[in-house]
């Protein structure tokens, strides 16, 4: 049997995998840097790991939701993302989705004697 | 350079090095500046220790994960679409295999008796791993080329629930789905046959160590290695079959078809190869006379069925994969007509 601190975890990052997309898109209207983003999801309780943040953001903007641009004028050269167009839009939609499943979750986990 | 500044250098590296070509400059920027904000954010802007680079490597990962979520693709030889009929062919192949080496070790070290008890035992156990190695290697490469050029398009990845096979009618099952225990067994001949004409084709015959080693073949064993290649191809084409009806698991119309044209092709290569008396021992029953001293080979009875042998012998295998084929397109034309409704109605 697996151990059931193994799968606990496991499901966890499951969960959460999903939602790292929407927290990175919702704060990416202004530009912003990854370790920036890690920070600052970090203390709204959202901890995600540079090492997974960084490839998310390449692959975010391979995808066409970001643009991105490099500062060089400051002490360290730095990346910045933002999110373009469909970014936007995208991130509309998928928070449309969030909205829905937080409020079906909400009736499943927290009313009883749903039919 | 510090030994801080090493060890960056080296992370920094061993992560790039995994990246595409195109990607690594820009990657490599991002990753030393990241490297350096997660070490402030640390240190509270001091001079980072060994210690804190460490740290902070740690945190972000082994090289080869970190470039694999760059590179966001998983790489393997061999994918989730063929590892199971992978994992059973070279269960397959691997047992085949073993059981023909040994067969075919233990009547080489019979035949000519090696120094002492040791080096045959040890020729034998090496050659059998080596064997093995061998067709490990052939069924993965094999398998690794599949899985590369294979189109996974996402064209190619789309289905239908309606193509789904239906399942057989319990009544009906022996019918259509094929048993894997046929097809294996086919196998293992396959690779015994494989070994015995291509390694110790004299063991067909009269075999005796009475006098030293003496070996009567049923064949022309000169004949018989110019013809080789037919015989291999025939063998071959046996085992494709084989493998054939392993890999689909039920018969349809176009199994069936498929199976029936490799028959043909078995068939005409069986009347080609043994068909005309040159591969066939023309002194057998001579050199048997003089051995045995019997009379009986010797008789004009002996002698009207040596002349005959090679026509049996096609006759019988014509039988055989006529025989295997009507019943092959019976099993495939009844797998259709159970299941004449393919797609599921809405």
């Amino acid at each position: 049997m697996e151990d059931f601190q193994s799968v606990i975890i496991n499901m966890e990052q499951e969960l959460r995998r999903g939602i790292v997309t929407l927290c990175v898109l919702s704060r990416l209207k202004t530009p912003k840097y990854g370790y920036a983003l890690v920070e600052e999801l970090a203390d709204a309780g959202i901890g995600i790991e540079p090492g997974t943040l960084y490839p998310l953001l390449r692959r975010l903007e391979a995808q066409g939701l970001l643009k991105s641009e490099w500062e060089t004028s400051g002490p360290k050269p730095r990346k910045y993302y933002a999110l373009n167009e469909t970014g936007e839009k995208a991130y509309g939609l998928l928070c449309g989705e969030w909205e829905k499943i937080a409020h079906s979750i909400g009736r499943l986990i927290y009313e009883e004697g749903i039919e | 350079m510090s030994k801080a500044e090493e060890y960056i250098e080296r992370y920094v590296y061993d992560v790039t090095r995994r990246l595409p070509q195109e990607q690594r400059a820009d990657i490599e920027k991002e990753l030393r500046t990241l490297i350096d904000d997660m070490l402030s954010a640390r240190t509270g802007g001091n001079e980072p220790s060994e210690a804190d680079v460490c740290a902070v490597l740690k945190e972000l990962g082994r090289p080869q994960e970190l470039a694999a979520k760059y590179r966001g693709t998983k790489r393997f030889l061999i994918g989730p679409d063929y590892y199971d009929i992978y994992w059973l062919v070279l269960k397959i192949v691997l047992c085949a295999t073993a059981f023909g080496l040994v067969v075919s070790l233990i009547v080489a070290s019979v035949t000519t008796p090696p120094q002492n008890a040791f080096s045959m035992a040890a020729q034998t156990f090496g050659g059998i791993i080596a064997g093995l190695v061998q067709a490990f290697g052939f069924v993965t490469i094999a398998f690794a080329l599949a899985e590369r050029f294979s189109t996974k398009t996402p064209e190619g990845l789309k289905w239908e629930p309606k193509d789904l096979p239906p399942v057989p009618p319990a009544n009906k099952k022996d019918v259509v789905t094929i048993k894997p225990a046929e097809p294996i067994v086919g196998l293992i001949f396959g690779v015994i046959g494989l070994v015995i004409f291509n390694a110790i084709p004299w063991i067909l015959g009269y075999v005796t160590a009475a006098e030293g080693m003496v070996s009567i073949p049923v064949f022309n064993l000169d004949v018989l290695r110019s013809l080789l290649p037919l015989i291999d191809l025939m063998i071959g084409l046996g085992m494709l079959k084989d493998m054939l009806r392993l890999a689909a698991g039920r018969y349809t119309v176009k199994v069936s078809v498929a199976i029936a044209l490799l028959n043909v092709a078995i068939l005409v290569l069986n009347i080609v190869i043994f068909l005309p008396p040159a591969i066939w021992n023309a002194g057998f029953l001579s050199s048997l006379y003089a051995a045995t001293g019997i009379a009986l080979f010797a008789s004009e009875g002996a002698k009207v069925f040596w002349m005959a042998l090679p026509t049996v012998v096609v006759v019988l295998g014509t039988v055989g994969y006529v025989t295997d084929t009507g019943v092959t397109l019976y099993r495939g034309a009844h797998g259709s007509a159970l299941f004449g409704m393919q797609t599921i109605e809405k």
